[in-house]
């Protein structure tokens, strides 16, 4: 079946219209995709549409962490009972949860807020995962916040509204945040203001 | 042959992550609105990853293109650091580059609109009442930019407006005396202007900024201003910005 005047099959365009709605994919990589696609075996591409669907209909956020996870339903997630709750690390994205999870150097449990405060987005606070991540607080478990935002305008803006509502809410809790300043193999030279700013007041004494 | 390097400074307003590492961001300098994109900024070991950001002054150099504009080299002028450590001042610098952003004119100089942003934005962080200098900024850049609004005559008459009670509509661009808005009922959604509002917008208008400190301005009566001003920017933009809303009020 073809429609009218576009000589390509009604299903063809519809994976196309499909893949270019993924980011970063414009409508040449859609059609260059597809026809990949149709090239190759069907084993290999039901896979694809598996996991896909799979992924939809099997995966969620849970309620507690907001990390993925396959128990829905769950208040706790598996991940995050695993983990003591003594030390919340607070991230924006599942993405960067997993790379300081990979690191290993975060023992604690993780809160994702699935974004950052962008007013020139129209996303305030209350578009994040901030009410459950008060939900955790409010058990009274946690001793410490680790804000872990990224050091962008919008991340910075996150994390401090973070400290502001936790400190004015819960007193006993420590806020820390990750350490700003230069990058390892960069050079000075093209420093900007922000970052040199920040390497000089968190310098450190050389043991 | 290779199109030659071209030199720009502007204000980056917005920021958004492309591919694997590029990152897109928007300027607004004196030539207008333009978008770039700077390949490999997201890794830590570019030299254009921090001043890549939001709110930052910066002097770039691009090779121009037919889609978008590739920089080579940025370098900050000035980053608004004293702003970007407080949420509430972020909120506000965030409102006026969207602001600006909006009444930016394509093929004019755009640079007196510039400065008094960089202006605005310097010294909002030293402001007493922050707000105030968002109603002068406001105000400063409807003018500029051919819709300034009518508050020494009525709108109808064109009489002197005496020193009572007035209404505003955007509709019409201004003040309307009493006696034209109760004869004809011209204006449909007008809102009552006092005396002290009128004033505030007269010492602006007069470019009277340190009359203004003397006022004893209150955040309440100097929001009531910008609820003037947000219908006629409203009005003249034709939606309402994304960061009305987190600029209180």
């Amino acid at each position: 079946m073809t429609s009218g005047k576009n000589s390509l099959p009604v299903e063809v365009q519809k994976l196309i219209i499909a893949f270019s709605s993924l980011p970063g994919i414009g409508p040449k990589t859609a059609q260059r995709l597809s026809y990949f696609v149709l090239s190759q075996n069907k084993e290999e591409t039901l896979k694809l549409a598996e996991a896909l669907k799979e992924v939809k209909e099997n995966l969620g956020y849970c309620k507690t962490c907001c990390f993925i996870t396959s128990d829905k339903d769950s208040e706790n997630c598996g991940y995050c009972y695993e983990k003591e709750s003594e030390q919340i690390c607070v991230v924006e994205n599942v993405i960067d949860a997993i790379t300081i999870e990979m690191s290993g150097i975060h023992k604690g449990s993780f809160h994702v807020l699935h974004g950052a405060i962008s007013p020139m987005n129209g996303i305030g606070p209350e578009k994040l995962k901030v009410e459950e991540l008060m939900k955790r607080l409010d058990r009274g478990e946690t001793k410490e916040i680790i804000l872990a935002t990224n050091p962008t305008l919008e991340g910075e803006a996150t994390g401090m509204y973070l400290n502001k509502i936790i400190s004015e809410n819960y007193k006993n809790i420590k806020l820390t945040r990750l350490a700003r300043g230069l990058a390892s193999g960069t050079d000075l030279e093209y420093s900007d203001f922000n970052t040199l700013s920040n390497a000089f007041q968190n310098r450190t004494s050389i043991d | 042959m290779k199109t030659p390097n071209k030199h720009l400074k502007g204000i980056i307003t917005r920021c958004t992550n492309y591919k694997e590492s590029d990152r897109i961001f928007t300027l607004i300098s004196d030539d207008g609105i333009m978008k770039f994109i700077a390949r490999g900024a997201k890794k830590p070991s570019s030299k254009l990853s921090g001043h890549i950001e939001p709110l930052n002054y910066v002097a770039l150099y691009y090779r121009p293109s037919k889609s978008l504009n590739s920089v080579s080299q940025v370098e900050s002028i000035h980053s608004f650091l004293e702003i970007k450590k407080e949420y509430n001042l972020i909120l506000k610098a965030q409102y006026m580059m969207e602001l600006a952003e909006s009444l930016f004119s394509e093929n004019d100089d755009n640079s007196s609109i510039l400065s008094l942003l960089i202006n605005t934005l310097r010294n909002i962080h030293n402001s007493k009442i922050p707000t105030l200098d968002i109603l002068i900024f406001e105000f400063e850049l409807l003018k500029h930019q051919g819709f300034g609004i009518s508050i020494f005559n009525c709108t109808n008459c064109d009489k002197e407006l005496e020193r009572s009670d007035h209404y505003f509509s955007s509709n019409v661009g201004g003040f309307c005396c009493t006696t034209c808005f109760e004869s004809k009922r011209l204006l449909d959604q007008s809102i009552k202007v006092t005396v002290g509002q009128q004033l505030i917008l007269r010492t602006i208008a007069r470019k009277n900024y340190k009359d203004l400190i003397n006022l004893n301005l209150s955040e309440k009566e100097i929001n009531n201003c910008r609820k003037l001003i947000q219908n006629s920017i409203r009005d003249i933009i034709g939606v309402q910005l994304k960061t009305v809303k987190f600029s209180d009020l």
